[in-house]
């Protein structure tokens, strides 16, 4: 299996994705696994061990599916990770407590098995970060960043007694998926190569190579006053194009 | 000015502001309890110095402080939905009367502007939230740990009884825990309670080594280092007492160069403030276990005299000479 793609059954943006690279690479080279069908898995060995001489750490993983499919690290090239939280079905009879221990459980070890991947030089898209299943990024970060990276960026008033956040006024969205940028919605006059340095910057920044950038262009024209309004680390799509710049990204990934 | 945020009766954050009192550091408190009387305001991407940047007030008491007058900011914060003014569980007591003040959804709003501005605020902050995240997951850390140079025991998570047998076989003495920062007490498993093990076949569990030595708890206050060391025969040291067992705590010295990777592994972590579990073997390895990103640190103050408080006070002022 090259491609493994993590998410939740109502995603459709990564089944989409999915349904690209089995599209151009088969079905034997892509899995889709879903965040109840992990937590169901019969066996799941996770370990951590110092190597002989060293305090590096080797990591390994290997899961089998109740289907019978078994999965260990060597298999997996590239993962797309679309998961969001950790999920515990089996636990729903159970008490609140239980079922938040159970997916808090869950959850720290999905983190440690894609973090361990990642430092096998498998490449995680997007990667756990800070022990959460996504970035996780608020947008004050996101946006800091950005202008960090050289976006012209919204300023926005926050005040605890009244409401938190200005509606965003998205005019623009540009989808970043590594070295493919795509322009969503509405064909408009601009030409996403011109922020392509910036969106560099920002996916090296953040970890991060898959995202939406949303726009607001204040005055109406597309050459002038492009306004960063908001960044999703997980976009939902519905454009072939950009299920195609996923699928891309996926592949070169594992190139 | 620093800023002390929790609730001033809790220990830990008593300590710091009894700290900061004693060493004539300015101190501002928003205590949660009273969070109806709170306001934060700020406008984001202000530019200053050509950076990015949020301008803003935070009003407490009926006073007004600009967010720029704060050198550092502890963080302290409890979950608000579990105060009894905010629960909305709670009998109708004298602090529904408080609650009458504000409505919940203003508690919310009050507190995600606090946290959303301490992630971006150019300060020295203990802890943003986002460092603390690392101690979700156990074994995520401990591969952060490892690249900071540290030793960590042999650990396997697993839902399959054999492997654990397998392991077990493997180095003698295992112990199992949670695997995320929700708190469980260490326990060891043993061949006469194998049969048990079937348990996990719903939830894989973390099962590690059981490394013998002492126990050493070091708190990170930016630079300053506090090491405690803990004699005690119980398993996890933190419930001694609950099996009628002795804990015995006393400072210790560790040497620069552990120091000094404690110090690297609170900055990798982007954690100023950590306590750090470590234990010594018989033959003087170094293992640790993990970093807590909120340590109650007044049990081991309180218990040897070391004054981990004016460390944070010093590092939040800006003064750690």
């Amino acid at each position: 299996m090259k491609f493994l793609v993590l998410c939740h059954p109502d995603d459709i943006t990564a089944l989409a994705v999915a349904a690209e690279l089995r599209r151009r690479h088969g079905k034997g080279a892509v899995g889709v696994i879903s965040a109840e069908a992990l937590a169901m898995a019969p066996v799941w060995r996770h370990s951590l061990a110092g190597e002989a001489d060293s305090k590096r750490l080797r990591i390994d993983s290997s899961f089998r599916l109740a289907g019978g499919l078994e999965i260990d690290d060597s298999e997996i090239q590239v993962v797309f990770n679309r998961f969001r939280h950790a999920v515990a079905p089996h636990f729903q009879a159970a008490t609140v407590t239980d079922q938040d221990y159970a997916s808090f459980e869950l959850n720290a070890l999905w983190v440690s098995w894609l973090a361990g991947l990642g430092a096998k030089g498998i490449q995680v898209i997007n990667p756990p970060q800070r022990g959460a299943l996504q970035p996780g990024y608020t947008r004050l970060e996101w946006l800091k960043m950005a202008a960090a990276a050289g976006f012209g960026v919204a300023r926005f008033h926050v005040n605890s007694r009244e409401e938190l956040e200005l509606p965003a006024r998205t005019a623009w969205r540009l989808l970043s998926a590594g070295r493919h940028l795509v322009a969503l919605g509405p064909a408009n006059a601009i030409d996403p190569d011109r922020l392509r340095n910036a969106v560099e910057r920002l996916q090296a920044t953040s970890g991060c190579s898959f995202f939406e950038l949303g726009f607001d262009m204040s005055d109406g024209e597309a050459s002038v006053g492009l306004i960063l309004e908001t960044v999703d680390a997980f976009p939902q799509l519905d454009e072939v194009r950009a299920f195609q710049a996923a699928a891309e990204m996926l592949a070169g990934a594992v190139e | 000015m620093i800023l002390l945020c929790g609730i001033p009766s809790e220990a830990p954050l008593r300590l710091v502001i009894e700290a900061a009192a004693q060493m004539g550091v300015e101190a501002l408190v928003f205590n949660q309890r009273q969070a109806g009387g709170i306001r934060i305001e700020y406008i984001t991407g202000v530019e200053k110095a050509g950076c990015w940047h949020v301008d803003g007030i935070l009003e407490i008491g009926g006073r007004e402080y600009r967010l720029d007058d704060f050198s550092g900011v502890y963080v302290r914060l409890m979950d608000y939905q579990e105060l009894p003014e905010y629960s909305q569980s709670s009998p109708r007591t004298f602090s529904d009367h408080l609650k009458t003040t504000f409505e919940p959804g203003r508690v919310e709003a009050l507190h995600s502007a606090l946290v959303d501005w301490l992630e971006v605020a150019p300060l020295q902050v203990m802890n943003r939230l986002r460092a603390m995240g690392s101690n979700q997951s156990k074994p995520y850390q401990a591969q952060l740990i490892a690249q900071a140079g540290f030793l960590t025991p042999p650990t396997l998570i697993t839902n399959d009884p054999q492997a654990v047998q397998a392991f077990a076989a493997q180095h003698g003495r295992v112990i199992y825990k949670s695997i995320s920062a929700i708190r469980s007490v260490v326990q060891e498993i043993r061949r006469s309670n194998w049969s048990s093990l079937d348990k996990i076949r719903y939830l894989p569990t973390q099962f590690q080594a059981y490394i013998p030595g002492e126990n050493i708890r070091v708190h990170i206050t930016g630079e300053r280092v506090f090491a405690t060391r803990l004699l005690t025969p119980a398993l996890d040291y933190r419930y001694a007492g609950r099996e009628g067992l002795d804990l015995e705590m006393e400072t210790v010295y560790i040497d620069e160069e552990l120091a000094e990777r404690c110090r690297g592994l609170s900055r990798s972590l982007g954690l100023p403030l950590c306590g750090i579990d470590l234990k010594r073997t018989p033959s003087g390895e170094v293992y640790c276990f993990e970093a807590n990103p909120s340590p109650a640190f007044s049990f081991y103050q309180e218990a040897t005299g070391q004054d981990i408080a004016a460390g944070i006070v010093a590092y939040l002022a800006g003064d750690e000479r």
